[in-house]
């Protein structure tokens, strides 16, 4: 008897336990059920306190108009927040135009709003070098943001390359900002870019630079969303977003991102890229 | 100089500050500031240290506008950074975008100072971190917060002080100055000044002492202006002429009685020499005895002068001087005591002559003048004793009073009454003059008469005696006294033999009435004869009284009365006889007409007032109602009976029966009275008259 009731308190508190280990899996489907924070990933362009003072209050206006609730996240390198895109880590991101195109397959991704006015790459010296064209900068060290950037990177050295026969000697400091700076102060007898970063640079440091080239343009950074959030939530940010662009607070928030106005893109807007032939030049994140 | 007490408080506690302030600016505030300078580039050093680490990562990473970002946030967050430099491995320049800022003045060029830290990763130099940081600012706050942690400091100081200082002016300085105001009034004695309220504390303590010392003193001085006016009092009415002098003579100050006495005013006196005042022989007197020994001696003593008064009258005087000397011994000034001896003089002379005349009385008086003291010794003894008693004055002076003059035999007596009188000064003798018998040095009794009086000298009782031998005046009255009893004798005799010849003539009369025919003249000749018979009751009265010349007249009317009763065979029973004359008596010369009166005013009554066997009283009263201014006494005489009465219109002055003739001629002409006659219930007899003085007869 006495066995019989151990055996029968036995199998009741494996019932129980089992329950309760199934209990966490419940939470994590029921929290994707809700859906009622999202994710919003940034492109690490700046160092990640001026990004989060540049994001935060945007993402604070997106939540009291949508009535969502969203989570700011970075990366502290362009490697992490690649590979955090190709694993699709992010529900909305801000991203590189031709990173939208090379984890388009991955995680496919889906514009919602970029800038209306386009990119183009740039290469700029010191005003005093005595460089004047990009064939000038074969052999020389170019400062670069990053190897996968596409107008500041990938567009210049593919031109240089291709058009310009110039080999140069890549030296990636982290942000477009850098690449200004290592060029005045002479660290590096060029550098890449793309005009908006440079406009956003102070008088002192635009004033030291001289553009020798500038590549084709191409779509700004869209806002995309992941393919797992719905439809109505992703064309709730949307709207959210596009209109920021009638307050002056909105276009005030856009102009640090730096965004002049906002407009709704497509995938398509994207899809030209995968065309340019800089696939070779990409330099896919090692490790992973 | 003098130096108050806030001052000698305040100037240690002000040196005090400013040696403090100087500490503190001088010395603890470099040090401050070269400390504070340390710890600043410590903490920035570690702050670099910090920024250090923070650069190896971006500057591994090449990450330029970090970098800058960094930096320009720090020069941003740290206003005191002047300049960051930093270069890389090889020295060339990151940071900053253009040249590195100098100093902006030459004051922060003091005050800036330069940090340098290296940057490495492992063993991989990276770079070189150059800072320069401005103290100024914090300097100058720390300066700021220095000063006014030093004001602070200061106000408390000076609230310490300003404390202090408002205390020591309420608890010390106030009651101090308070103390020093009223010890000059004081010093001005002035004690009135505010009473200075005590506190529980040191200054109350002095402040309470003080008050008890002004008290102390108020009263000592109260007690020296009483000692003062009664000084000044005593000096310039003391009855004795006071003056002072100077060492060379001229009188300085003078008393009023002084001026009084000589007749002058103060300011003729004050300024000129006291021997001016003298009489010339004085003045010789003074200058060539008095004042070469008062030089000497310092004093002088009871000096008679003679001063000049301002009418030129002379005054005797008796002059002390005492010298006061000063400290090298010389006489600086002397006081004179002089006394007015004038009136003096005359009574020594009054009494030198008094004395003389008293010796002179004493020395040729007759009766012995004998002085004993309190012992019974002899003090005095004059001439007179001398030959009374037979012992000389060396004799008698010193011996015992009682063994040389009283005999033996009452000794005794004398000796017990003695000792009442040395105690009382009284005794049975004193104050009279007594006969008794005294001795002669000789043995030989003799009558004297004393007067003994009683005299206290020194509190003690003297006896005084006047002894007069009277040895011849006792012979003299034995002699005088029994004639005087021979005479009485014979007057009792002449008015017995009177009184015999009146009752032999009343006698005749009763024979001569047994041959007068009619009644009328039987009643002359009885009145007559009761007229005798009252007469020669008056001489048998006196006769028969141990004194001669004076009748008791209550005694006479008694029987004067009896007898008209009896010879008128009136019944005393039905009518009375009211008598009332206790205790007077008359001479001879009022006792015979008063006797003739009453005897005819009774005998009227008896005859008259009662007719028809009527009863009645018959009242006599005599009385003395007072005294003449010649000293003669006054008498009243009532004869009242309560009979039929007078006739209305009888009036005395037109009495013609012989018996009220006879009463009114013996009232108005004998005694010099008056008489009245008062109608009513009977007759009634008013007479006043004056007792007769006896004549001298030859």
């Amino acid at each position: 008897m006495n066995q019989c009731m151990r055996l029968c308190l036995f199998f009741f508190l494996m019932s129980f336990a089992s329950f309760f280990w199934q209990f966490p899996a419940l939470e994590q489907h029921a929290a994707y059920a809700g859906q009622q924070t999202y994710s919003i990933g940034v492109v690490p362009q700046f160092e990640q306190r001026k990004l989060h003072a540049i994001w935060k209050p945007i993402i604070e206006d997106l939540e009291k108009s949508t009535g969502l609730t969203f989570s700011l996240n970075s990366t502290l390198t362009i490697e992490a927040f690649e590979k955090a895109i190709e694993r699709g880590e992010f529900d909305f991101v801000y991203l590189n135009p031709y990173h939208l195109v090379q984890v388009h397959d991955a995680q496919g991704y889906i514009p919602l709003v970029a800038d209306k006015v386009p990119l183009r790459g740039i290469l700029v010296v010191r005003k005093n070098s005595p460089i004047h064209t990009p064939a000038e900068l074969d052999g020389k060290v170019v400062a670069f943001p990053s190897p996968n950037a596409i107008g500041a990177t990938l567009l210049p050295k593919a031109d240089l390359n291709q058009l310009f026969h110039a080999s140069v000697k890549p030296l990636y400091v982290k942000t477009h900002s850098s690449v200004y700076l290592h060029v005045v102060k002479d660290l590096a007898a060029a550098g890449g870019g793309v005009e908006k970063t440079l406009q956003e640079q102070n008088e002192e440091i635009r004033s030291a630079l001289r553009t020798i080239y500038t590549t084709r343009s191409f779509p700004s950074h869209p806002v995309a969303a992941h393919p797992r959030v719905p439809a109505d939530i992703r064309e709730k940010v949307r709207k959210a977003l596009l209109s920021l662009n009638s307050s002056p607070e909105g276009r005030e928030m856009l102009r640090k991102v730096p965004v002049e106005q906002l407009i709704p893109v497509t995938y398509s807007d994207y899809a030209v890229m995968s065309s340019w032939g800089i696939e070779k030049y990409w330099q896919p994140v090692s490790g992973d | 100089m003098a130096v108050s007490l806030r001052t000698k408080i305040f100037l240690p506690l002000l040196s005090l500050m400013a040696l403090l302030i100087g500490y503190i600016y001088g010395y603890w505030m470099p040090q401050s500031l070269a400390g504070m300078d340390r710890q600043y580039q410590e903490a920035t050093k570690r702050h670099l240290e910090s920024v250090v680490e923070g650069m190896i990562p971006l500057l591994l990473g090449r990450e330029l506008d970090t970098i800058y970002e960094n930096f320009d946030a720090l020069l941003n967050n740290n206003s005191d950074w002047i300049s960051i430099l930093l270069t890389d491995a090889p020295g060339r320049s990151l940071y900053p975008l253009g040249n590195v800022p100098g100093p902006r003045s030459t004051a922060q060029v003091q005050n800036l100072r330069t940090l340098t830290m290296q940057i490495a990763y492992l063993d991989m130099k990276l770079g070189t971190l150059t800072v320069t940081v401005d103290l100024s600012m914090h300097l100058a706050e720390w300066k700021r917060e220095f000063h006014r942690a030093v004001l602070v400091m200061l106000v408390v100081l000076v609230g310490i002080v300003l404390s202090i200082g408002i205390v020591l002016e309420r608890t010390v300085v106030r009651p101090v100055k308070a103390l020093g105001t009223a010890a000059q009034s004081m010093g001005q004695a002035r004690f009135d000044a505010l009473h200075l309220k005590a506190g529980d504390d040191e200054v109350g303590h002095l402040v309470d002492s003080f008050n008890a010392m002004r008290e102390n003193l108020a009263a000592s001085y109260n007690l020296i202006s009483q000692s003062r006016d009664k000084y000044s009092a005593l000096y310039n009415e003391t009855p004795v002429l006071l003056h002072s002098e100077d060492a060379t003579g001229v009188i300085v100050e003078v008393n009023d009685f002084w001026l009084k006495t000589l007749g002058f005013e103060r300011d003729e006196v004050l300024g000129k020499k006291a021997t001016d005042f003298y009489a010339e022989a004085s003045r010789q007197y003074a200058a060539e005895v008095v004042r070469p020994a008062f030089l000497l001696d310092g004093f002088c003593k009871d000096i008679p002068y003679r001063f000049v008064k301002k009418n030129g009258e002379l005054v005797d005087v008796l002059l002390s001087a005492t010298a006061e000397r000063d400290e090298n011994g010389n006489i600086a000034r002397c006081l004179a005591v002089i006394v007015d001896v004038t009136d003096r003089r005359k009574i020594e002379n009054r009494l030198l002559l008094s004395e003389q005349k008293n010796r002179a009385i004493t020395t040729t008086a007759n009766d012995a003048i004998i002085m004993m003291d309190e012992n019974g010794y002899i003090s005095f003894w004059n001439p007179a004793a001398e030959s009374i008693f037979g012992y000389a004055a060396e004799e008698a002076f010193g011996s015992y009073l009682h063994a040389v003059i009283v005999p033996d035999r009452y000794i005794r007596d004398y000796e017990k009454g003695f000792q009442h009188f040395r105690e009382t000064g009284k005794g049975s003798a004193v104050g009279k003059t007594v006969e008794m018998t005294a001795k002669r040095k000789d043995g030989t009794e003799f009558p004297v008469e004393l007067s003994l009086s009683a005299l206290r000298m020194e509190g003690r009782w003297h006896a005084v005696g006047f002894v007069r031998d009277i040895t011849q005046r006792k012979q003299a009255e034995s002699k005088i006294l029994a004639s005087l009893e021979e005479k009485e004798v014979l007057l009792q005799e002449v008015h017995h033999r009177v009184k015999n010849n009146m009752q032999v003539i009343a006698s005749l009369l009763d024979l001569q009435l047994d041959f007068v025919q009619g009644r009328r003249p039987q009643e002359f000749f009885s009145d007559i004869k009761n007229r005798i018979r009252a007469m020669a009751l008056v001489h048998e009265r006196l006769y028969r009284s141990k004194d001669l010349s004076n009748v008791d007249f209550h005694d006479y009317i008694s029987v004067l009365v009896q007898n008209l009763y009896r010879f008128y065979s009136v019944n005393p029973e039905k009518i009375r006889l009211q008598l009332d004359a206790e205790g007077i008596t008359f001479g001879i010369d009022t006792a015979i007409p008063l006797g003739l009166i009453v005897n005819e005013l009774v005998t009227n009554s008896l005859k008259y007032a009662f007719p028809a066997n009527r009863a009645g009283e018959v009242s006599v009263m005599l009385r003395e109602v007072g005294e003449e201014s010649d000293g003669r006494r006054l008498y009243g005489l009532t004869v009242r009976d309560n009979g039929i009465g007078v006739p209305e219109a009888l009036e005395l002055k037109d009495i013609t029966t012989m018996g009220l003739y006879l009463v009114t001629t013996l009232v108005e002409h004998q005694l010099q009275g008056s008489i009245n006659l008062k109608r009513g219930e009977g007759t009634e007899f008013i007479i006043r008259f004056k007792e007769v003085k006896a004549q001298k007869r030859v």
